[in-house]
């Protein structure tokens, strides 16, 4: 096992990984945040373990890069009953690396209130090697206010998070922000508070011990098979018009909680196209086989009839949907 | 005879649960089954996958439910 040794008196300790998790509603920003922390620690001996809703890994693609070990789990929440075991497996098979840093990238939908149980399994199989440094929540100025109502898991995200960041303070003005502090700190009076505006963020608390503002005790997750969103994946062969697209997107936002995913689109070509809340982010990405997107339904196995109907429409072309 | 099912309480496992206490009922064993639902505990156990379904200290079934008929007929190995 490779492991950094450091000198504590005249005892020689290996130094434990620095354990990061990162929460965080769908569309928050975690991917955008974590590429910052990866590149900021870059040099460093850093791994990721990424957690995502869909079967497809879209944010896997987005930060795989040569010199970062990660390990992917998707298909549910890493909280919930049905893939905490694999969670603890991922712990453990990373601890052998030595990591200087480890993040984990929490699905949207992960109810991270268990975090603390996870990890204290994970040191039944792996020892004491993991010193959790704190989980940061990402809160999205933009759509934060409509999501807090909809969800258990964003008000439980908040109030075990020791770090929050509202995220696109760009895109809303002053008065939103301080109505988003307000409502963060009516959920957890504790944690640190830190605002970041097109992805810009000030990383000093990577030099601070965030667990001071633990206050919130651990407790059973709200993730489980039975409350587990329906998420559906749509292929594409071909090139999509940008215009079409967007008003399929539009067609649906209402009854989805995030889309995202690749398209080669006409006039821009392999596009790294994202639906949060009301807004369309179209950005240029490297070449993919093909084109896919992750579309994770608020209604139910209901959104199906919706999508049919919304892309004939819109785009008009043979596209495969499946579960 | 002492069996397990492990799983943190999901429906596969209560499934796997139902169906093992209906194989030991129609075989007529003297056993003992047992749910295990706490993380740490299964950790402790040795197992990394569930729903799974141990007899007397021995993995048998890991990672998925069985049928009623297929459990007996692990059961009688």
């Amino acid at each position: 096992m490779l492991c950094k040794i450091t000198q504590k008196g005249n005892v020689l300790m290996p130094e434990k990984t620095r354990l990061y998790v990162l929460t965080g509603f769908l569309g928050s920003g975690k991917t955008t945040v974590l590429l910052k922390l990866l590149n900021a620690l870059s040099g460093k001996r850093v791994g990721v373990i990424q957690n995502e809703f869909g079967k497809l890994s879209i944010d896997g693609e987005i930060l795989r890069s040569d010199g970062i070990r990660m390990v992917e789990i998707n298909r549910g929440s890493i909280f919930c009953s049905c893939l905490k075991l694999s969670f603890v497996q991922a712990l453990s098979e990373m601890a052998q690396y030595g990591f200087e840093y480890l993040f984990v990238e929490s699905s949207g939908l992960g109810d991270p209130s268990n975090v603390e149980e996870i990890l204290s399994a994970a040191s039944a199989l792996c020892g004491d090697v993991y010193e959790l440094q704190g989980a940061i929540c990402l809160v999205d100025a933009v759509n934060f206010p409509d999501q807090l109502g909809d969800l258990e898991t964003v008000y439980r995200q908040l109030k075990h998070c020791h770090l929050a960041v509202v995220t696109k303070t760009d895109l809303v003005g002053p008065e939103r922000v301080r109505a988003v502090h307000e409502k963060i700190r009516g959920i957890n009076p504790v944690c640190r508070i830190e605002e970041s505006a097109q992805g810009s963020l000030d990383l000093s608390f990577l030099q601070e011990d965030l667990m001071q503002y633990r206050w919130a005790e651990g407790e059973d997750t709200t993730n489980s098979e039975e409350s587990k969103p329906k998420t559906l994946t749509l292929s594409f062969d071909g090139e999509v018009q940008e215009s079409g697209l967007r008003a399929f997107l539009t067609a649906l936002q209402d009854s989805l909680y995030r889309a995202k995913g690749f398209f080669r689109i006409a006039g821009r070509g392999w596009s790294q196209v994202d639906l949060v809340g009301r807004i369309v982010d179209i950005r240029p990405c490297p070449e993919k086989e093909a084109s896919h997107m992750v579309l994770i339904s608020k209604i139910g196995p209901e959104i199906i009839r919706k999508i049919l109907p919304a892309w004939e429409e819109t785009v008009g072309l043979p596209m495969k949907l499946k579960n | 005879m002492e069996i397990k099912v492990l799983g943190e309480g999901c429906e596969k496992c209560s499934r796997l649960y139902e169906n093992t206490k209906e194989a030991v009922a129609q075989l007529g064993l003297d056993a003992r089954v047992e749910k295990v639902e706490d993380l740490l505990e299964i950790v402790k156990l040795g197992v990394l996958s569930a729903p799974s379904l141990m007899v007397d200290g021995k993995v048998v079934l890991s990672g998925q439910v069985a049928s009623v008929k297929a459990i007996a007929k692990l059961l009688q190995k």
